[in-house]
Protein backbone atom coordinates (compact mmCIF):
# COMPACT_ATOMS: atom_id res chain seq x y z
CA UNK A 1 0.00 0.00 0.00
CA UNK A 2 1.75 3.22 -1.06
CA UNK A 3 1.77 5.54 2.01
CA UNK A 4 3.28 8.50 0.51
CA UNK A 5 4.58 9.43 -3.03
CA UNK A 6 6.47 12.97 -3.22
CA UNK A 7 8.58 13.98 -6.40
CA UNK A 8 10.15 17.48 -5.48
CA UNK A 9 13.19 19.53 -6.57
CA UNK A 10 16.50 20.89 -3.93
CA UNK A 11 18.99 23.72 -4.30
CA UNK A 12 22.26 24.88 -2.99
CA UNK A 13 20.23 26.95 -0.76
CA UNK A 14 18.96 23.84 1.46
CA UNK A 15 22.29 22.42 1.81
CA UNK A 16 22.82 21.43 5.53
CA UNK A 17 19.20 21.09 6.50
CA UNK A 18 16.33 18.44 6.91
CA UNK A 19 13.10 18.00 4.92
CA UNK A 20 10.55 15.98 7.16
CA UNK A 21 7.94 13.75 5.76
CA UNK A 22 5.43 12.53 8.28
CA UNK A 23 3.56 9.90 7.37
CA UNK A 24 0.40 7.89 9.08
CA UNK A 25 1.36 4.03 9.49
CA UNK A 26 -3.07 2.99 10.41
CA UNK A 27 -2.24 -0.14 11.57
CA UNK A 28 0.38 -2.43 12.43
CA UNK A 29 2.00 -3.08 9.03
CA UNK A 30 4.28 -6.46 8.58
CA UNK A 31 7.04 -4.01 6.68
CA UNK A 32 7.81 -0.56 5.24
CA UNK A 33 9.54 0.08 2.04
CA UNK A 34 11.41 3.23 1.38
CA UNK A 35 12.80 4.16 -2.08
CA UNK A 36 14.79 7.05 -2.39
CA UNK A 37 15.96 8.58 -5.69
CA UNK A 38 18.18 11.60 -6.55
CA UNK A 39 19.63 13.39 -9.56
CA UNK A 40 22.33 14.03 -10.73
CA UNK A 41 25.25 12.83 -8.48
CA UNK A 42 28.07 14.21 -9.49
CA UNK A 43 29.06 17.52 -10.32
CA UNK A 44 30.30 17.97 -14.61
CA UNK A 45 30.34 21.44 -14.71
CA UNK A 46 34.18 22.03 -13.82
CA UNK A 47 34.22 25.45 -13.46
CA UNK A 48 31.55 25.54 -10.61
CA UNK A 49 33.22 22.94 -8.90
CA UNK A 50 36.38 24.62 -9.15
CA UNK A 51 34.91 27.37 -7.70
CA UNK A 52 32.93 25.15 -4.93
CA UNK A 53 36.32 23.09 -4.12
CA UNK A 54 38.88 26.45 -4.02
CA UNK A 55 36.36 27.56 -1.41
CA UNK A 56 35.64 24.89 0.46
CA UNK A 57 39.98 25.14 0.97
CA UNK A 58 39.95 28.62 1.75
CA UNK A 59 37.05 28.32 4.20
CA UNK A 60 38.04 25.48 6.19
CA UNK A 61 42.19 25.34 5.98
CA UNK A 62 42.79 29.38 6.08
CA UNK A 63 46.19 30.59 6.28
CA UNK A 64 47.16 26.61 5.27
CA UNK A 65 45.45 27.03 2.39
CA UNK A 66 48.75 26.70 0.38
CA UNK A 67 49.24 23.32 2.19
CA UNK A 68 46.42 21.98 -0.32
CA UNK A 69 46.47 19.93 -3.67
CA UNK A 70 45.19 21.43 -6.32
CA UNK A 71 41.47 21.98 -6.96
CA UNK A 72 41.58 19.20 -9.83
CA UNK A 73 42.68 16.12 -6.76
CA UNK A 74 39.38 16.91 -4.95
CA UNK A 75 37.36 15.77 -8.02
CA UNK A 76 34.32 14.78 -8.87
CA UNK A 77 32.06 16.62 -6.36
CA UNK A 78 29.41 15.14 -5.54
CA UNK A 79 25.95 15.75 -4.36
CA UNK A 80 24.66 13.59 -0.90
CA UNK A 81 21.33 13.27 0.30
CA UNK A 82 20.70 10.50 3.23
CA UNK A 83 17.50 9.07 4.13
CA UNK A 84 17.23 9.03 8.06
CA UNK A 85 13.45 7.41 9.67
CA UNK A 86 11.88 7.92 12.88
CA UNK A 87 8.85 5.74 13.92
CA UNK A 88 6.51 7.20 16.76
CA UNK A 89 8.81 6.78 19.42
CA UNK A 90 12.17 6.92 18.27
CA UNK A 91 15.34 6.88 15.45
CA UNK A 92 15.08 3.94 13.23
CA UNK A 93 17.81 5.20 12.19
CA UNK A 94 20.06 6.35 8.52
CA UNK A 95 21.48 5.03 5.37
CA UNK A 96 24.68 7.11 5.61
CA UNK A 97 26.15 6.13 1.98
CA UNK A 98 26.51 7.62 -1.40
CA UNK A 99 24.40 5.75 -3.17
CA UNK A 100 21.70 8.19 -5.26
CA UNK A 101 19.45 4.83 -5.49
CA UNK A 102 18.26 3.02 -2.42
CA UNK A 103 15.99 0.53 -0.99
CA UNK A 104 15.22 0.35 2.62
CA UNK A 105 13.05 -1.73 4.58
CA UNK A 106 11.91 -1.77 7.84
CA UNK A 107 10.37 -4.97 9.70
CA UNK A 108 9.99 -6.81 12.76
CA UNK A 109 12.35 -9.41 11.68
CA UNK A 110 15.04 -7.72 9.47
CA UNK A 111 15.83 -4.29 8.57
CA UNK A 112 17.94 -3.03 5.80
CA UNK A 113 21.30 -1.51 7.41
CA UNK A 114 21.39 1.28 8.86
CA UNK A 115 18.32 0.85 10.31
CA UNK A 116 17.09 -0.99 13.56
CA UNK A 117 14.86 -3.65 13.05
CA UNK A 118 11.55 -4.05 15.32
CA UNK A 119 7.60 -3.76 15.23
CA UNK A 120 5.95 -1.55 12.46
CA UNK A 121 3.79 1.02 14.72
CA UNK A 122 1.22 2.08 14.18
CA UNK A 123 1.28 6.34 14.31
CA UNK A 124 2.96 8.91 12.59
CA UNK A 125 6.37 8.04 10.99
CA UNK A 126 8.80 10.59 9.62
CA UNK A 127 10.86 10.28 6.71
CA UNK A 128 13.64 12.82 6.69
CA UNK A 129 15.80 13.57 4.13
CA UNK A 130 19.55 15.46 5.54
CA UNK A 131 21.08 17.34 3.04
CA UNK A 132 24.84 16.85 3.60
CA UNK A 133 25.87 18.42 0.24
CA UNK A 134 23.84 19.90 -2.57
CA UNK A 135 26.71 20.73 -5.44
CA UNK A 136 24.54 21.20 -8.04
CA UNK A 137 22.15 23.78 -9.56
CA UNK A 138 19.38 21.80 -8.57
CA UNK A 139 18.87 18.10 -7.57
CA UNK A 140 15.47 16.39 -8.63
CA UNK A 141 14.50 13.68 -6.15
CA UNK A 142 11.57 11.02 -5.58
CA UNK A 143 10.70 9.50 -2.53
CA UNK A 144 7.79 6.95 -2.14
CA UNK A 145 6.82 5.35 1.03
CA UNK A 146 5.12 1.83 0.84
CA UNK A 147 3.75 -0.64 3.51
CA UNK A 148 3.74 -3.95 3.05
CA UNK A 149 5.05 -7.52 3.21
CA UNK A 150 8.13 -7.14 1.01
CA UNK A 151 10.13 -10.20 3.12
CA UNK A 152 10.69 -13.66 1.06
CA UNK B 1 44.67 -4.96 39.52
CA UNK B 2 47.41 -6.04 36.88
CA UNK B 3 47.27 -2.36 34.14
CA UNK B 4 48.26 -3.25 30.44
CA UNK B 5 48.19 -1.13 27.61
CA UNK B 6 46.12 -2.89 24.45
CA UNK B 7 46.23 -1.25 21.17
CA UNK B 8 43.06 -0.25 20.06
CA UNK B 9 41.76 1.07 16.51
CA UNK B 10 38.61 3.61 17.64
CA UNK B 11 37.34 4.73 14.65
CA UNK B 12 35.97 1.91 12.74
CA UNK B 13 32.67 2.07 9.62
CA UNK B 14 30.68 -0.87 8.44
CA UNK B 15 28.18 -1.73 5.77
CA UNK B 16 25.41 -0.09 8.35
CA UNK B 17 27.05 3.26 6.31
CA UNK B 18 29.09 3.65 4.00
CA UNK B 19 32.13 1.00 5.40
CA UNK B 20 33.02 -2.08 3.41
CA UNK B 21 33.39 -4.49 6.39
CA UNK B 22 30.68 -6.12 7.88
CA UNK B 23 30.70 -6.21 11.34
CA UNK B 24 32.11 -9.92 11.09
CA UNK B 25 34.73 -9.05 8.38
CA UNK B 26 35.71 -6.14 10.55
CA UNK B 27 36.26 -8.15 13.62
CA UNK B 28 38.39 -10.74 12.18
CA UNK B 29 40.75 -7.72 10.04
CA UNK B 30 40.97 -6.10 13.32
CA UNK B 31 42.53 -9.72 14.73
CA UNK B 32 44.53 -10.01 11.92
CA UNK B 33 46.24 -6.53 12.76
CA UNK B 34 46.83 -7.38 16.24
CA UNK B 35 43.83 -5.09 17.54
CA UNK B 36 42.71 -6.20 21.18
CA UNK B 37 39.75 -4.00 20.73
CA UNK B 38 37.97 -1.79 18.34
CA UNK B 39 35.33 1.31 18.66
CA UNK B 40 31.97 0.67 15.91
CA UNK B 41 31.40 4.47 14.63
CA UNK B 42 28.80 4.17 11.58
CA UNK B 43 27.54 7.18 10.50
CA UNK B 44 24.22 8.21 12.60
CA UNK B 45 23.47 4.43 12.74
CA UNK B 46 23.96 2.05 15.51
CA UNK B 47 21.94 -1.23 13.58
CA UNK B 48 25.68 -2.78 13.58
CA UNK B 49 25.62 -3.07 17.35
CA UNK B 50 23.01 -5.93 17.61
CA UNK B 51 25.30 -8.18 15.39
CA UNK B 52 28.29 -8.01 17.85
CA UNK B 53 27.72 -11.28 19.86
CA UNK B 54 30.75 -12.55 21.50
CA UNK B 55 33.26 -11.03 19.52
CA UNK B 56 36.75 -12.47 20.48
CA UNK B 57 38.17 -8.93 20.47
CA UNK B 58 36.56 -6.62 22.91
CA UNK B 59 33.65 -3.91 20.67
CA UNK B 60 32.74 -0.48 22.00
CA UNK B 61 29.68 0.26 20.82
CA UNK B 62 29.13 3.69 19.65
CA UNK B 63 27.98 6.42 16.66
CA UNK B 64 29.26 9.13 14.50
CA UNK B 65 27.47 12.08 14.38
CA UNK B 66 27.85 12.90 10.74
CA UNK B 67 26.31 16.46 11.08
CA UNK B 68 26.12 19.11 8.88
CA UNK B 69 28.53 21.06 11.42
CA UNK B 70 31.07 18.40 12.46
CA UNK B 71 31.52 14.58 13.30
CA UNK B 72 31.32 13.77 16.35
CA UNK B 73 31.71 10.24 18.51
CA UNK B 74 29.02 9.75 21.13
CA UNK B 75 30.76 6.53 22.70
CA UNK B 76 28.55 4.34 24.43
CA UNK B 77 25.39 6.46 25.12
CA UNK B 78 22.12 4.67 25.53
CA UNK B 79 20.31 7.25 25.25
CA UNK B 80 18.98 8.12 21.57
CA UNK B 81 19.63 11.82 20.84
CA UNK B 82 18.73 13.83 17.90
CA UNK B 83 22.09 14.50 15.32
CA UNK B 84 19.83 15.81 12.89
CA UNK B 85 19.22 19.48 14.87
CA UNK B 86 22.76 19.99 16.04
CA UNK B 87 23.19 23.51 14.97
CA UNK B 88 26.78 25.20 16.02
CA UNK B 89 25.70 26.87 19.27
CA UNK B 90 23.93 24.31 20.88
CA UNK B 91 26.27 21.96 20.55
CA UNK B 92 27.08 21.74 24.24
CA UNK B 93 23.44 21.31 24.92
CA UNK B 94 23.70 18.16 22.55
CA UNK B 95 27.01 16.77 24.21
CA UNK B 96 25.34 17.25 27.83
CA UNK B 97 22.52 14.74 26.51
CA UNK B 98 24.80 12.24 25.37
CA UNK B 99 27.06 12.46 28.85
CA UNK B 100 23.25 12.32 30.46
CA UNK B 101 23.11 8.93 28.80
CA UNK B 102 26.22 7.67 29.89
CA UNK B 103 28.15 8.24 26.82
CA UNK B 104 31.26 9.62 26.52
CA UNK B 105 32.15 12.65 23.70
CA UNK B 106 34.78 12.66 20.86
CA UNK B 107 35.60 15.51 18.66
CA UNK B 108 36.87 14.04 15.20
CA UNK B 109 39.00 15.19 12.78
CA UNK B 110 38.28 18.51 13.67
CA UNK B 111 40.52 20.46 10.84
CA UNK B 112 39.19 18.25 7.93
CA UNK B 113 37.92 19.85 5.28
CA UNK B 114 34.14 20.06 5.40
CA UNK B 115 31.52 20.58 2.47
CA UNK B 116 31.30 19.87 0.06
CA UNK B 117 34.82 17.94 -0.12
CA UNK B 118 33.64 16.06 3.18
CA UNK B 119 30.47 16.67 4.46
CA UNK B 120 30.43 18.05 7.79
CA UNK B 121 34.18 17.03 8.34
CA UNK B 122 35.27 19.98 9.28
CA UNK B 123 34.22 20.89 13.52
CA UNK B 124 32.06 24.57 13.29
CA UNK B 125 30.64 23.86 16.14
CA UNK B 126 30.79 26.99 18.92
CA UNK B 127 31.83 24.67 21.88
CA UNK B 128 31.09 27.23 24.86
CA UNK B 129 32.55 24.31 27.76
CA UNK B 130 35.19 22.04 26.45
CA UNK B 131 35.26 20.21 29.47
CA UNK B 132 32.35 18.15 28.32
CA UNK B 133 34.72 17.00 25.14
CA UNK B 134 36.15 13.38 26.70
CA UNK B 135 38.77 12.75 23.80
CA UNK B 136 40.09 14.65 20.42
CA UNK B 137 41.00 12.58 17.30
CA UNK B 138 44.45 14.03 17.55
CA UNK B 139 45.64 11.90 14.21
CA UNK B 140 43.40 10.75 11.58
CA UNK B 141 44.01 8.59 8.82
CA UNK B 142 47.67 8.37 8.50
CA UNK B 143 51.07 9.87 9.74
CA UNK B 144 50.43 13.29 11.39
CA UNK B 145 54.04 14.98 10.03
CA UNK B 146 52.24 14.10 6.35
CA UNK B 147 49.18 15.74 7.22
CA UNK B 148 47.98 19.11 7.63
CA UNK B 149 44.82 18.75 9.66
CA UNK B 150 46.65 16.42 12.17
CA UNK B 151 48.96 19.35 12.87
CA UNK B 152 46.20 22.21 13.64
CA UNK B 153 44.72 19.51 15.96
CA UNK B 154 47.82 18.59 17.86
CA UNK B 155 47.93 22.43 18.24
CA UNK B 156 44.42 22.91 19.30
CA UNK B 157 44.69 20.02 21.84
CA UNK B 158 47.78 21.73 23.48
CA UNK B 159 45.54 25.15 23.87
CA UNK B 160 42.67 23.56 25.27
CA UNK B 161 45.05 21.62 27.97
CA UNK B 162 47.00 24.97 28.22
CA UNK B 163 43.66 26.18 29.21
CA UNK B 164 43.02 23.04 31.96
CA UNK B 165 41.02 20.96 29.97
CA UNK B 166 41.73 17.46 30.68
CA UNK B 167 41.00 16.34 27.14
CA UNK B 168 42.31 12.97 26.05
CA UNK B 169 44.17 12.18 22.49
CA UNK B 170 42.93 9.06 20.50
CA UNK B 171 43.72 8.15 16.95
CA UNK B 172 41.54 7.21 14.74
CA UNK B 173 42.07 5.21 11.29
CA UNK B 174 38.42 6.04 9.95
CA UNK B 175 38.84 2.24 9.25
CA UNK B 176 35.79 1.71 6.21
CA UNK B 177 37.89 -0.90 4.10
CA UNK B 178 41.23 -2.45 4.46
CA UNK B 179 42.04 -1.17 0.70
CA UNK B 180 44.71 1.43 0.55
CA UNK B 181 44.95 1.53 3.56
CA UNK B 182 48.65 2.10 5.37
CA UNK B 183 50.69 2.04 8.47
CA UNK B 184 48.68 -0.91 9.60
CA UNK B 185 50.63 -1.05 13.37
CA UNK B 186 49.15 2.52 13.75
CA UNK B 187 46.58 2.28 16.78
CA UNK B 188 45.68 3.85 20.18
CA UNK B 189 46.98 2.13 23.02
CA UNK B 190 44.82 1.85 25.99
CA UNK B 191 45.99 1.01 29.54
CA UNK B 192 43.45 -0.97 31.20
CA UNK B 193 42.99 -2.68 34.52
CA UNK B 194 43.37 -6.17 34.02
CA UNK B 195 41.70 -7.87 30.70
CA UNK B 196 40.32 -5.42 28.11
CA UNK B 197 36.54 -4.92 27.62
CA UNK B 198 34.75 -2.28 25.91
CA UNK B 199 34.10 -0.77 29.31
CA UNK B 200 37.59 -0.88 30.41
CA UNK B 201 38.28 1.26 26.88
CA UNK B 202 35.92 3.48 27.66
CA UNK B 203 37.26 3.88 31.29
CA UNK B 204 40.61 4.07 30.15
CA UNK B 205 39.70 7.22 27.78
CA UNK B 206 37.63 8.98 30.23
CA UNK B 207 40.82 8.53 32.28
CA UNK B 208 42.89 9.57 29.97
CA UNK B 209 45.10 6.54 29.50
CA UNK B 210 46.11 6.77 25.85
CA UNK B 211 48.97 6.72 23.57
CA UNK B 212 48.32 6.99 19.93
CA UNK B 213 51.34 5.26 17.68
CA UNK B 214 52.13 4.75 14.63
CA UNK B 215 53.50 1.34 15.73
CA UNK B 216 55.37 0.89 19.05
CA UNK B 217 54.16 1.26 22.50
CA UNK B 218 55.57 4.05 24.17
CA UNK B 219 54.99 5.59 27.21
CA UNK B 220 56.45 7.06 30.77
CA UNK B 221 56.46 6.60 34.48
CA UNK B 222 56.98 8.10 37.57
CA UNK B 223 57.15 5.86 40.38
CA UNK B 224 53.55 4.42 40.69
CA UNK B 225 52.44 7.30 38.13
CA UNK B 226 51.35 7.04 34.65
CA UNK B 227 49.82 8.93 31.48
CA UNK B 228 46.69 10.16 32.25
CA UNK B 229 47.58 11.01 36.00
CA UNK B 230 48.22 13.52 38.68
CA UNK B 231 51.87 13.84 39.74
CA UNK B 232 53.85 16.62 41.81
CA UNK B 233 55.49 19.56 41.55
CA UNK B 234 59.83 19.55 41.61
CA UNK B 235 62.08 17.21 40.37
CA UNK B 236 60.93 14.18 38.80
CA UNK B 237 62.66 10.82 37.88
CA UNK B 238 60.88 9.68 34.19
CA UNK B 239 61.13 6.13 33.44
CA UNK B 240 60.20 5.25 29.50
CA UNK B 241 58.96 2.34 28.01
CA UNK B 242 59.65 1.90 24.42
CA UNK B 243 58.32 -1.73 22.84
CA UNK B 244 58.15 -3.14 19.22
CA UNK B 245 56.71 -6.39 19.72
CA UNK B 246 53.39 -5.91 18.73
CA UNK B 247 55.14 -4.70 14.94
CA UNK B 248 57.45 -7.49 14.84
CA UNK B 249 54.67 -9.71 15.29
CA UNK B 250 53.21 -8.43 12.90
CA UNK B 251 55.93 -8.08 10.67
CA UNK B 252 55.18 -4.25 9.37
CA UNK B 253 57.29 -3.34 6.47
CA UNK B 254 57.96 0.00 7.63
CA UNK B 255 60.40 0.91 9.34
CA UNK B 256 60.39 2.95 12.29
CA UNK B 257 63.37 4.47 13.78
CA UNK B 258 63.46 6.61 17.13
CA UNK B 259 65.79 9.35 17.13
CA UNK B 260 64.61 11.49 20.12
CA UNK B 261 62.27 11.40 22.83
CA UNK B 262 60.43 15.39 24.05
CA UNK B 263 58.88 15.51 27.30
CA UNK B 264 56.66 18.58 26.20
CA UNK B 265 54.46 21.29 28.57
CA UNK B 266 51.81 24.36 28.23
CA UNK B 267 51.79 26.01 25.11
CA UNK B 268 53.05 22.81 23.29
CA UNK B 269 56.71 23.87 24.56
CA UNK B 270 59.61 20.97 24.72
CA UNK B 271 60.99 20.63 28.26
CA UNK B 272 63.70 18.45 27.61
CA UNK B 273 65.20 16.09 24.76
CA UNK B 274 66.53 12.75 25.72
CA UNK B 275 68.02 10.13 23.65
CA UNK B 276 65.47 7.36 23.29
CA UNK B 277 68.23 4.89 23.43
CA UNK B 278 68.73 6.29 27.19
CA UNK B 279 65.21 5.72 29.06
CA UNK B 280 64.80 7.62 31.89
CA UNK B 281 65.88 11.32 33.00
CA UNK B 282 65.06 13.55 35.90
CA UNK B 283 62.96 16.70 35.19
CA UNK B 284 61.79 19.85 36.77
CA UNK B 285 57.82 20.03 36.80
CA UNK B 286 56.36 23.09 37.69
CA UNK B 287 52.88 23.78 39.52
CA UNK B 288 50.04 23.73 37.79
CA UNK B 289 50.85 23.08 34.36
CA UNK B 290 50.63 19.59 32.51
CA UNK B 291 53.45 17.61 30.46
CA UNK B 292 53.38 14.66 28.27
CA UNK B 293 56.06 12.72 25.79
CA UNK B 294 56.17 12.57 22.26
CA UNK B 295 58.81 10.31 20.60
CA UNK B 296 60.08 11.52 17.15
CA UNK B 297 62.28 10.11 14.65
CA UNK B 298 61.51 8.55 10.78
CA UNK B 299 59.33 6.31 9.69
CA UNK B 300 60.17 4.78 5.79
CA UNK B 301 63.71 6.84 5.99
CA UNK B 302 61.66 10.12 5.97
CA UNK B 303 62.90 12.10 9.13
CA UNK B 304 61.38 14.06 11.57
CA UNK B 305 58.31 12.12 11.93
CA UNK B 306 56.27 12.09 14.88
CA UNK B 307 56.37 8.49 15.38
CA UNK B 308 54.05 8.48 19.30
CA UNK B 309 52.26 10.85 21.20
CA UNK B 310 50.91 10.07 25.24
CA UNK B 311 48.18 11.96 26.72
CA UNK B 312 48.72 14.27 29.42
CA UNK B 313 49.53 13.98 32.84
CA UNK B 314 49.21 17.10 35.36
CA UNK B 315 50.91 18.47 37.54
CA UNK B 316 49.71 19.76 40.68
Amino acid sequence: MLLLEEKFTVYPKNEKTNMSFPFEVAEEAKALKFTFSYSPKVLTDNERAKRLIEENIKNDAGEYADEYPSWQEFLPLKNLITLSVDDPFTYRGCAHRQAEHMEHIISESFASPGFNKGKVQSGQWKAVLNLHGIVTEKVDCHLKIEAGDFLE
Amino acid sequence: MNKKWYACEMHCHTVHSDGDFTVPSLIETALARHLDGIQITDHNAVSAHAEVTDPPIAVLKSIEWTTFFGHMHAMDCKKDIDWRDAVPDNIDEKMRAVHEGGGLVGVCHPFQLGTPICTGGRWQYNVKDWALVNYMEIWSEGCPFMNTPNRRTLDLWHSLLDKGYRITPTFGRDWHRSTRDVYHSACTYLLCDGEITDMKMKQAVKEGRTVISMGPLFYFTIGEKTVGDEVSAGEQEIEFTLNFERMKEMGVSEKVTPKTIKLVSNGGKTLKEIDPTCLHTKITLKESSWFNAELWGSIDGKEDCLIALTAAAYVN
